[in-house]
């Protein structure tokens, strides 16, 4: 993987007397694309204010290439975009206005550059219009536009995808996919739902209550969850015990077992020969949801 | 930095709020022109005479003239009637109806006393009901057949008559008090004798529209001076220094008014200077006492009221702060942006004020300058109007800026709005409140107050402030350390501040 570009070590924040972010660390490297998942309340909205430096840290440090967030702010904050909970923008002016303001703040954005994320974000028919009377899509869409307008190398969204419909959410996927490797960035997305991300994430941090639970690379998630759950509808259970190892024997005729499509094939030829007769199989297959609901131990999720 | 103050000076500008205090101070002013228009056309007095003798009549048959007050009443209002009878005759803007208002009023009322058996009540009890009537007939005589410099001379004459029998009277007598009482008489006459030689020789006539309230206003200022003066022993180059238990501070401050006006008056007779209302009279106190104050009030604490506050509710504040800029520095252009943004208003105001004032008083009349009296030379000094209204808007700085970073405190502190915006305002009406019921105390703390302290105008040429002890310098420390606390304060809560999540 490429140089880390973000670095979170042992965030905590206290808010009144509770500690709402306790020894977060996290990383980021270019072209990497983190899903922060954790559901409602767990801190992902604080933590990714504290890495933008909208809330003091307590302790702990934020370092953005290279940059110490609290010492070096103007510079840390240099190259970093964000959407920070809703894609709040002047609702009085126009999208391109909107964009001229944000283009404003930084040294050498040219004009073409705007022209560039506005068709990149393709809102080329509306830019004209007062935000005031875009949609939320539209809204999601002028967000990430300013947020990528200075070229940055880390993106942080939050909760993008909140209140999107479902084609809404595909564009939006399309379009991150599309600036990690086109601008060749390195994002941060949080949700609570991750199903949303499953598909082209190729980090996963899962936070829940203020604690990182588990940080684990895409592929690895996905190899435990290409162990699927296969029900077993046999003559007999009684003696499976004996002839597969890790099995959950539910009653007389149906047992559970965790095994790949390779491994489900083997047991069957097993049980075939020892004249186990096997009325079903059927395969129950985990998503990454469900993999994360086990982690997060709850269904508190929605 | 100056992208950032152009950044929220195109926001301030993209949103409708100062335009509409613009536009609604717009209409205010043509409101205030077609009012002053409608009124200068409106031709009351003919209907307001019939009117009234209308009424007095009415009144008149009502009375009770069985007990004493009773009668008292019917005496004055049956001279009110003769009076406006009289006036009516001789029509209402002649130079007799000034004379009848003025003069013959109280020999009516004397006439009037006696006929109903209550001569005790008569000004002059001494005269006798027929020489009453005599210098009554004597008076109507004057105003059939003479014209108003015969009358003007006529009276000179006597009056200067008078002034010499006093001037006998004094060598004759020996009493203190009496003495006293001649001289203050004689100065009065005297300026009795000026006004008189004034009206002859300036062509004055009696209810002249132009001069003839300068010439009464000189009178009754001059009488008050000279009457203070001896009342207190006093005069006008000692009355700072002098202290006594009769003439406290706030009797200072009374008699310095007096002077100002008195000087002032006298200033527009000899220079030939109208009492009419010109563009510059009516410009020049726009930013201390008119609809300019108040207006720019309500720009300055909209501006710094929601520049911050407004960006926390709407949550477009975190757009603002994740860029490579301190908060320091965003807060300081939000400041300079909103003053900017004041001064343009400011502008605009004046200049829709310039228009509308000229359209109402003549354009030409804004050159007269501004005429100031000097309380600590005794003298009278001329500005051009709008030099005068640079130096008023300079002094009435502090207040809109103490009012204006109150607002952007409690915006940034609160970050709600609403909260802000009515806060400051408060403060602003509590404020002068407060001014009036501390001034009564006096005491030595109250000065320490910002709020007594933010108008300079009350230094104004010399004049004593309100609160007896308080300087210019004292003043401008003391707004000067409100308005670095109140920054103080704002700037480092609000690089502290965390951004809360919705």
């Amino acid at each position: 993987m490429g140089d880390v570009v973000l670095e979170c070590n042992n965030l905590f924040k206290k808010i009144g007397k509770k500690t709402i972010i306790k020894d977060v660390s996290t990383k980021l490297e270019s072209g990497d694309i983190l899903g922060f998942i954790g559901p409602n309340g767990a801190g992902k909205t604080t933590t990714i204010k504290l890495i933008l430096g909208l809330q003091r840290i307590d302790k702990g440090t934020v370092k953005i290439n290279g940059y110490d967030i609290q010492k070096d702010f103007e510079k840390a904050i240099e190259r970093v975009g964000a959407i920070v909970e809703n894609p709040d923008l002047y609702m009085y002016l126009s999208g391109y206005k909107n964009l001229q303001l944000i283009a404003n703040l930084y040294k050498n954005i040219e004009k073409t550059r705007i022209d560039e994320v506005v068709k990149l974000v393709g809102l080329e028919s509306r830019i004209n219009d007062k935000v005031s009377k875009y949609s939320l899509g539209m809204r999601q869409r002028l967000g990430i536009a300013q947020a990528i307008i200075h070229r940055p190398n880390i993106l942080i969204l939050d909760e993008p995808t909140n209140g999107l419909d479902p084609e809404g959410i595909k564009e939006l996927r399309e379009l991150i996919q599309k600036l990690a490797k086109e601008e060749k960035m390195a994002v941060l997305i949080s949700s609570h739902n991750l199903a949303e991300l499953d598909n082209f994430c190729t980090k996963v941090c899962i936070i829940k209550n203020g604690e990182v639970i588990d940080t684990k690379d895409i592929n690895e998630l996905k190899e435990e969850t290409n162990k699927n759950n296969v029900l077993f509808r046999v003559n007999d259970t009684s003696k499976i015990s004996t002839l597969l190892n890790a099995v959950t024997i539910l009653n007389n005729n149906e047992f559970n077992i965790s095994a790949t499509e390779q491994e489900t094939a083997e047991i069957i030829k097993k049980l075939v020969n020892n004249n186990i007769d096997i009325y079903s199989v059927k395969e129950e297959i985990i998503t990454l949801e469900e993999a994360f609901l086990k982690k997060t131990g709850g269904n508190k999720i929605v | 930095m100056f992208n950032l103050v152009k950044n929220e000076l195109i926001k301030i500008f993209s949103k409708k709020a100062i335009y509409v205090i613009l536009i609604i101070y717009l209409i205010l002013s043509i409101a205030g022109m077609a009012l002053i228009k409608f009124i200068d056309n409106l031709n009351m007095n003919s209907f307001y005479f019939d009117l009234q003798l209308e009424m007095e009549q009415e009144y008149l048959d009502q009375i009770d003239k069985s007990t004493e007050e009773g009668k008292q009443m019917y005496s004055i209002t049956q001279s009110e009637i003769e009076c406006l009878e009289l006036q009516k005759k001789y029509g209402e803007n002649s130079w007799q109806s000034t004379i009848i208002e003025e003069d013959l009023r109280n020999l009516i009322t004397d006439i009037n006393y006696y006929k109903n058996g209550l001569s005790m009540y008569a000004s002059n009890p001494d005269l006798s009901l027929e020489e009453l009537q005599a210098e009554y007939n004597d008076v109507i005589k004057k105003l059939d057949t003479g014209d108003w410099k015969s009358f003007a001379e006529e009276t000179l004459v006597q009056t200067k008559e008078q002034l010499e029998i006093n001037r006998d009277t004094i060598e004759k007598v020996t009493d203190v008090n009496t003495i006293k009482s001649l001289k203050q008489e004689i100065e009065i006459l005297k300026i009795k004798i000026q006004v008189l030689e004034w009206r002859l020789e300036k062509d004055i006539c009696y209810g002249d529209e132009n001069f003839d309230d300068l010439l009464q206003q000189y009178e009754s200022y001059a009488e008050s001076i000279i009457y203070t003066n001896y009342s207190y022993d006093i005069d006008e180059n000692n009355y700072k220094e002098k202290e006594s238990k009769d003439f406290d501070y706030n009797s200072k401050i009374q008699y310095q008014d007096m002077l100002s006006s008195f000087n002032i008056t006298k200033y527009k007779i000899e220079n030939g200077i109208s009492s009419n209302m010109t563009a510059s009279d009516s410009l020049k106190d726009l930013f201390t006492t008119g609809n300019g104050l108040l207006f720019t009030i309500i720009i300055a604490i909209m501006l710094t009221g929601t520049i911050i506050s407004e960006e926390f509710n709407k949550g477009t504040i975190k757009l603002l702060l994740a860029r490579p800029y301190s908060r320091r520095k965003i807060l300081a252009s939000k400041l300079i942006a909103c003053l900017i943004a004041l001064i343009i208003s400011i502008l605009v105001i004046t200049i829709i004020e310039v228009i509308f004032t000229g359209f109402t008083y003549g354009f030409n009349t804004i050159n007269i300058p501004v005429i100031i009296y000097n309380y600590s030379t005794n003298s009278i000094v001329t500005m051009n109007v709008f030099a005068y209204m640079f130096i008023n808007l300079l002094k009435i700085c502090p207040l809109i800026i103490i009012l204006a970073v109150v607002a952007f405190m409690i915006g940034t502190l609160s970050a709600n709005t609403a909260i802000a915006i009515v806060v400051s305002f408060l403060l602003y009406f509590v404020s002068s409140i407060v001014q009036q019921l501390v001034i009564l105390f006096q005491a030595k703390w109250i000065r320490f107050i910002p709020t007594l302290n933010w108008d300079l105008t009350q230094y104004a040429y010399g004049s004593l402030p309100p609160i007896q002890g308080m300087t210019l310098g004292f003043s401008i420390a003391i707004c000067a350390i409100t308005i670095i606390a109140i920054l103080v304060t704002t700037f480092e809560s609000f690089v502290r501040k965390d951004i809360k999540n919705v």
